[in-house]
């Protein structure tokens, strides 16, 4: 007798949970679902009363003009590279730097990290005309370097602390043992640190990937011709002066949201390990 | 193989002084253990030996080379750390030939001696094996491979049983004198368990507080401490504290007055030396190893210095010993019986005994 209602009460308690947690994940997905029925719907059933949850007929149109008839896959192509190169120069500096404001102690360490993190607070609006001006005064303006420079320098701060909490973790008795070994320092670091920081590198390629990849008001403003365009700003241009093509928008929208679904589903591991490796220390 | 000489060997972190003034010399082939309590610098001083600590002061040797200058991957030494230390991400056969490959031996001669030293420490067939699927036992012995392949000139060891079991702790020690005896490779061990240190040493170096309160055979430092902090943590004991007021240096014998106690003893050849020259009786701490003190029925007068009746308190079984807690006079004795013998005794508690005991050390009470 005295069993069941505790029995009960379990079953309720998770009946509760998994309920939250289900309206949760709906309330997440349901932008991305109905991006992707809108996607595959014609023009004239978007806006049909009541609302036509499944497409029909079902069409290929809008994803076929974002393809073959705009200039989507370049920007693409576009973001793929000022990411790639961002990833890359973002993942190599602020490895070194972790690993360095993790194992080393000098003057000054403390108030120089505090300083790399304050720079995260500043909003981006506040430094956009500065940057205006010194990407012109350069000459680099409009080029595939100015958003690369600004995007790795944005995300240095943030990168270099959860890298240097990752470091944390490991054992310095790792490197003392390749230094007993005859290895340098720096070889230590390459061939045996390094090599055990993949979950955290991996968790900061897909913080970095999602951040720039998403990010438009500077992509906007530093970049002025459409072959140097990223995918947040060519999206923005099918709101057109008189309505939103919301099919193809959505179309572009599906293409865009790939790389980062992707990414998620093959590192989504690496980058849970490397975010609570990191957090423990860090 | 190489000596190992510390001269006025010094460790400062800030105000702590973490070593001070350390002066030792290892031997050729010497095996030699540091021993103390947690934070008595055995770690530090093996640390600064190896390169990867600064000394503040003082120079380190290796046969006549100074080492101060030469960085930790340079001075050929093989260190054996507590957590192993194995590269999580490479096999046992890439944990024994990185140091090989760093060095730029060629293929053949790594695969060579990889081999030979995984014959060494008997784990031949783990080639391919990470460390995580490997037992502590095995892990410890791929990091003791690990630091022979490379031909060290000093073996060190920071606890390297630590994180063991007792059986296996008992077996691995064993085997890393054994194989310390047949490479014959001067090795500095770092415990602070006592027994590991009496099992494998050729001479044991006691620390306390960054400074050597004693260095001798397991023998010296058991029988005959030379100061209270090592009488204290060597072993266990009985402690009595009191003054000398009889002396006979012809015979050696005196007797300790220990707050209306009067205990007889007898210095003897090798005993750290008790000033009775002065004007005062000196005060002297008497240590009595629980093993020295039999237990008897009916008083022995004639077969010991001292008898003394006394009661049983407690009585702890604890396998191949039995430890008897008597009072005596007031006082709490603690006596181990070993053999048949603590048979008789167990559960005896409140019996009415005797004590006997001859063989105490004695170490005069600093001013």
């Amino acid at each position: 007798m005295s069993r069941r209602p505790g029995k009960f009460s379990k079953y309720l308690e998770s009946m509760v949970v998994y309920g939250i947690l289900i309206a949760a994940s709906l309330f997440a997905i349901f932008p991305i679902v109905w991006a992707i029925l809108t996607s595959l719907k014609q023009e004239a059933t978007i806006f049909l009363y009541p609302p036509q949850w499944l497409p029909s007929p079902l069409t290929l149109e809008n994803y076929i003009h974002v393809l073959y008839n705009s200039n989507m896959p370049r920007y693409f192509l576009n973001s793929l590279w000022v990411v790639f190169m961002t990833i890359l120069l973002t993942l190599t500096l602020s490895s070194h730097g972790g690993y360095a404001a993790a194992r080393f102690s000098f003057t000054g360490k403390n108030t120089l990290l505090f300083i790399i993190l304050l720079t995260v607070m500043i909003p981006g609006i506040v430094v956009l005309i500065p940057l205006y001006l010194l990407a012109t005064r350069v000459g680099l303006l409009d080029t595939y370097w100015v958003l690369i420079l600004v995007y790795t320098a944005w995300q240095i701060p943030a990168v270099l602390w959860l890298m240097r909490g990752f470091f944390e973790t490991i054992p310095r008795e790792l490197e003392e043992a390749a230094l007993m070994d005859g290895c340098s320092r720096l070889g230590a670091f390459y061939r045996i640190i390094w090599p055990l920081t993949r979950p955290g590198l991996a968790a900061a390629a897909v913080i970095v990937f999602v951040n720039v990849w998403n990010e438009f008001i500077l992509a906007a403003t530093l970049t002025t011709s459409d072959d140097k365009r990223l995918i947040p700003v060519g999206l923005y241009y099918y709101i057109g002066a008189y309505g939103i093509e919301w099919g193809k928008l959505m179309a572009a929208v599906c293409i865009a949201l790939l790389p980062i679904i992707l990414l998620f589903i093959f590192l989504q591991r690496s980058f849970i390990k490397g975010l609570s490796s990191g957090s423990v220390k860090g | 193989m190489a000596s190992v000489r510390l001269v006025n060997v010094t460790k400062r972190y800030g105000e702590i002084v973490a070593v001070d003034q350390v002066n030792l010399t290892i031997e050729n082939g010497e095996f030699i253990t540091l021993l103390g309590p947690s934070g008595c610098g055995k770690t530090t001083t093996l640390r600064m030996i190896a390169g990867l600590v600064e000394p503040s002061e003082g120079e380190i040797y290796f046969d006549d080379e100074l080492m101060n200058a030469v960085p930790v991957n340079r001075r050929n030494v093989g260190f054996v750390f507590q957590s192993h230390a194995l590269f999580p991400h490479m096999t046992v056969q890439e944990n024994l030939a990185f140091g090989l490959k760093a060095r730029g031996f060629p293929r053949q001669e790594i695969k060579k001696r990889v081999q030979e030293v995984l014959h060494l420490v008997e784990m031949v067939g783990f080639e391919e094996r990470k460390p995580h699927q490997l037992s502590g036992g095995q892990q410890q012995r791929i990091s003791l491979a690990r630091v022979l392949v490379g031909d060290p000139t000093v073996l060190l060891f920071d606890e390297p049983l630590s994180s063991l079991d007792f059986n296996l702790r008992n077996t691995l020690k064993f085997q890393i004198k054994e194989l310390q005896r047949r490479t014959r490779k001067t090795a500095i061990y770092v415990t602070h368990d006592q027994s590991e240190a009496f099992a494998i040493s050729d001479r044991i170096v006691v620390m306390d507080r960054g400074r050597i309160q004693q260095i001798g055979t397991q023998l010296d430092i058991y029988l005959r401490p030379q100061t209270p902090i090592v009488a204290n943590f060597i072993g266990s004991h009985n402690c009595f504290r009191g003054i000398l007021t009889e002396w006979e240096p012809e015979s050696g014998l005196g007797v300790l007055d220990c707050e209306g106690l009067p205990i007889k003893v007898k210095m003897s050849e090798g005993h750290c030396p008790i000033a009775t020259q002065g004007s005062t009786p000196p005060r002297v701490l008497a240590y009595l190893r629980p093993e020295e003190i039999e237990i008897l029925h009916h008083p022995e007068n004639e077969a010991y210095l001292n008898c003394f009746q006394g009661r049983i308190q407690q009585v702890i079984f604890e396998g191949s010993t039995l430890r008897v807690y008597v009072e005596v006079a007031g006082r709490i004795l603690q006596a181990e019986v070993s053999g048949k013998k603590r048979l008789s005794f167990f559960g005896k508690e409140g019996l009415n005994v005797y004590i006997g005991f001859s063989d105490l050390t004695l170490v005069q009470e600093k001013e």
